[in-house]
């Protein structure tokens, strides 16, 4: 896995506005298969700057390099044909079929006709646009979110080894963006392509972003994965810009496999109740998880429950729904927390079987490191 | 007649199901198969029509017009119909009557075929049973004597009232403009027998009802029939004006015979001069159609440019509209010297200080405006977001052009073609003033011997070539214009 994108000192000043660098001595420097999200409040320069990689917008000073080599000695034509381009407004073309925007790129380089109409049907596949009923479609016929995912789809036409998006996902609406952007990242996660991703939404960079390049008035400011922007933000602007709730942010990233407690005290549900009420007197506790013979997850007794009687555990177990799957987010468990008076949650896997229990502590610990 | 049917069993279905009725396949997207229908019988009959007509009044015709010898002649064939030995038929008022009110029915049928973009009708079986009872009537009435000939036309009027009721209850009958026609040709006909009727009454010593009842219960049969058809389809205020026109068509038709009045003029004196009206209009047509090409040929590519290089925009676009308030006698003053020394100097050509060419390069000049300017707004008007995805893909200019802006900006490009159209049709008119001959001939010659007459029936013939040319160039438009474009949300 080595650099495919190798932005240095790049600058970038426009003739009449001598005063104002738009870019300024930018440099970073991007693994293959990652995305970097350039970030920035308006006017930064992250539009500019990835418009530069493409060569829309030329160069003043510094290099930008793809896989080594100097964009600027490459034909521009050829360069733009190898790299995938979305920007915000779709700019699908509405004079074509659905096929033959998508096609646009293969027909330019040249390919054959059949070659064409397969990459066309497996990439509509892929955006999850069924092909016999999107191909002869128009571009005016479907909605923002479709449009968009034919718009990717069009950039990855001739599977380029880097894409450039410009806030692709800023003209639809919310609901449809969540979707598209997790959409996307299974998709990235398929063909792990070179993306550089301009927002101007911390949130949307730090759920889509391997790196985060956070920009002010053409410099940078910090290039860092989004863990150790949340945690180590490079100055006061970095910390304002992320927001003054980056730890909760934090939770979004982590999941809560991290944070739980393993093997938690269980008793499985043909024992005695008698045996459970020693347990909870020795462990000094509330409650105690009650699991079957595949410890999986039944539910709970306390000390009310176990007044009650009864041959089995089980017979006096309360149900409850504190329990999230070890996948789920910090965020997801922190909520479920709150919203039960259990205390913890239990953390289960995906056949309910139980891993251990998250509690606030725990959470606590780990966003602190 | 096109009708659907499914891909798969190929058994006709209606447009918007989903499922076969017949072989039960899904269906994506119906195909179309073409049945012989009374649309394409109407299409030949009014071609076959068109042509007759026109024969009639060419002298290679069987026959010539007016020798009523020859058992083929237009003529002898309408004296036979009538069987009125009258002498005032000498005159050719009745010919032009009888002949120059269909040509004018079929000029609005065609009009309303390609405004309407009419799909079925029943035009065509009414149309002939018109016909047929314009010819058989009068002598069926009489033959019938007066008693039955009430009862027979009261049983006909009730079947043409029943026919016609049912067909609109069943929607199969046309639009109202149809029977526009029908009404219009009904009129004159009417009118028609309604002086016949006159005239026998002239020539006739002793005449009582029952003599010329024919006529006056075919009048009746006629009368009653368009009442039926105005009151079944005066639905909407446009139809009013339809039945306005056909009304004043058809008393215009009707003085063409009785006595030219100022109105009814310009259409005897198309009756006349057919053949001359014809080849000017054919002039006129080159000469447009010719300007037309060149201004296409150098206004769009110069409004391509032009979108690319602002200076030079402004420039050009400035000059064009100069040039567009050069009145057109001007320039084409303007030419006559220029070319003529032109010619002087190069022998290679020769002719070319007056007639055609400085019209045609006068009316190429005057396109020129509409032209660049809708090719240059048009161009500019594409989205951008689109031309910078296009661009951003990695297209050229060329690539640019010829995949996205042209096609995005076709419509647009063609309005302003059409309006260059029916600018150059009118201002050739002046054309005939240097000689390039044209429409403009009927104006100027009319003027010059104060034959009004010829003048409006110029007028007329270039309104109505502006017209005919913007419904061709509109379904043009239409063909050029971008499926993608034509879809609305």
């Amino acid at each position: 896995m080595g650099i495919m994108l190798s932005l240095q000192e790049v600058t970038k000043i426009y003739p009449g506005a001598e005063h104002i660098k738009a870019v300024d001595s930018l440099s970073f420097d991007l693994e293959e298969g990652g995305i970097c999200t350039l970030v920035g409040p308006s006017g930064c320069g992250k539009t500019t700057a990835m418009k530069m990689i493409n060569r829309l917008i030329p160069i003043t000073s510094g290099k930008i390099l793809i896989d080594d080599q100097n964009i600027n000695r490459m034909d521009t034509i050829e360069l733009r044909r190898n790299i995938g381009y979305v920007i915000q407004n779709i700019g699908l073309f509405p004079n074509m079929t659905i096929g033959e925007n998508i096609a646009t790129i293969p027909k330019l380089k040249g390919w054959d006709h059949d070659r064409i109409a397969e990459k066309v049907e497996s990439l509509l596949e892929i955006v999850n646009l069924p092909p016999e009923e999107f191909m002869d479609r128009y571009p005016r016929e479907l909605s923002g979110g479709q449009q968009q995912r034919i718009g990717v789809a069009r950039a990855m036409a001739v599977d380029p080894p880097i894409m450039l998006m410009d806030e692709p996902f800023g003209a639809i609406d919310p609901i449809n963006r969540e979707y598209l952007q997790n959409e996307f990242l299974k998709i990235q996660e398929k063909v792990k392509k070179t993306i550089v991703f301009v927002t101007h939404d911390i949130d949307e960079a730090i759920k889509m972003g391997d790196k985060i390049c956070l920009l002010k008035d053409g410099k940078l400011v910090q290039f860092a994965s989004p863990e150790e922007l949340l945690t180590e933000p490079a100055n006061e602007f970095v910390r304002d810009f992320v927001g003054g709730d980056r730890t909760l942010k934090r939770l979004n990233l982590l999941k809560i496999k991290a944070a739980m407690r393993p093997d938690p005290p269980v008793i499985m549900k043909d024992e005695s109740p008698e045996k459970a009420k020693s347990m909870l007197n020795e462990l000094k506790a509330d409650h105690l998880i009650v699991v079957d013979d595949e410890k999986r997850l039944m539910g709970y007794v306390d000390h009310e429950a176990l007044v009650k009687k009864a041959d089995e555990v089980g017979d006096v177990t309360l149900s409850t729904d504190a329990f999230l799957p070890a996948s789920s987010s910090l965020k997801d468990g922190l909520s479920e927390i709150f919203t039960h008076d259990l205390g913890y949650i239990i953390v289960v896997d995906d056949e309910k079987k139980v891993l251990g229990t998250l509690r606030e502590d725990g959470i606590k610990e780990i966003l602190r490191k | 007649m096109e009708i659907a049917i499914c891909p798969s069993c190929k058994k006709e279905i209606q447009e918007d199901v989903k499922f076969c009725p017949h072989c039960s396949n899904a269906i994506v997207s119906v195909s179309h198969k073409s049945i012989f229908s009374w649309q394409w019988a109407e299409k030949i009959f009014l071609f076959a029509v068109i042509l007759v007509f026109i024969g009639f009044f060419q002298p290679w015709f069987p026959g010539s017009i007016l020798d009523q010898e020859n058992p083929l002649s237009a003529y002898g064939m309408l004296l036979n119909v009538s069987s009125l030995d009258i002498d005032f038929l000498e005159s050719y008022n009745i010919l032009r009557m009888a002949l120059i009110v269909p040509i004018f029915a079929m000029l609005i049928y065609l009009l309303a075929y390609l405004r309407t973009g009419m799909q079925k009708s029943e035009f065509l079986p009414i149309f002939l049973f018109i016909i047929v009872c314009i010819s058989i009537f009068p002598f069926l009435f009489n033959l019938a004597g007066t008693f039955f000939g009430i009862i027979l036309s009261l049983i006909l009027l009730a079947g043409i009232t029943f026919y016609f009721k049912s067909a609109f209850r069943k929607g199969r009958l046309g639009y109202a403009s149809y029977f526009l026609i029908l009404f219009f040709i009904c009129l004159s006909v009417f009118i028609y027998q309604l002086d016949l009727a006159q005239t026998f009454y002239l020539k006739l010593e002793s005449l009582n009802f029952s003599e010329t009842y024919g006529f006056w219960m075919t009048w009746f049969v006629f009368g009653m029939l368009i009442l039926i058809i105005v009151l079944n389809f005066m639905k909407t205020i446009e139809d009013f004006w339809l039945m306005l026109a056909g009304v004043i068509l058809s008393i215009i038709a009707y003085n063409t015979f009785i006595n030219p009045l100022f109105i009814s003029g310009p259409f005897a004196f198309f009756a006349d001069n057919f053949r001359v009206v014809g080849i000017h209009t054919a002039t006129h047509i080159k000469i447009v159609s010719i300007a037309l090409v060149i201004a296409i040929f150098t206004g769009v590519p110069i409004g391509i440019y032009i979108t690319r290089h602002q200076t030079a925009a402004d420039i050009v676009l400035y000059l064009a509209s100069i040039m567009i308030t050069i009145p057109s006698i001007a320039l084409f003053g303007f030419m006559m010297p220029i070319l003529s020394s032109i010619d002087r100097a190069w022998d290679a050509v020769s002719g070319i200080g007056i007639g055609a060419v400085p019209a045609v390069i006068a009316l190429a000049l005057y396109s020129q405006l509409p032209i660049i300017r809708n090719t240059y707004i048009a161009i500019r008007n594409v989205d951008p977001a689109t031309i910078e995805a296009g661009r951003g893909m990695g297209m050229t200019n060329f690539q640019l052009l010829k995949q996205l802006q042209l096609p995005l900006s076709a419509p647009v490009i063609m309005a302003g073609v059409r309006t260059a159209v029916v600018m150059s049709i009118a201002i050739a008119a002046i054309a005939a003033y240097i000689g390039a001959g044209g429409l403009g001939l009927l104006v100027s010659e009319g003027l010059q011997m104060a034959t009004n007459d010829s003048v409006i029936a110029g007028a007329i013939s270039m309104g109505m070539l502006a017209i005919l040319a913007d419904i061709f160039l509109q379904k043009v438009e239409d063909w050029i214009t971008p499926t993608g474009l034509k879809i609305a949300r």
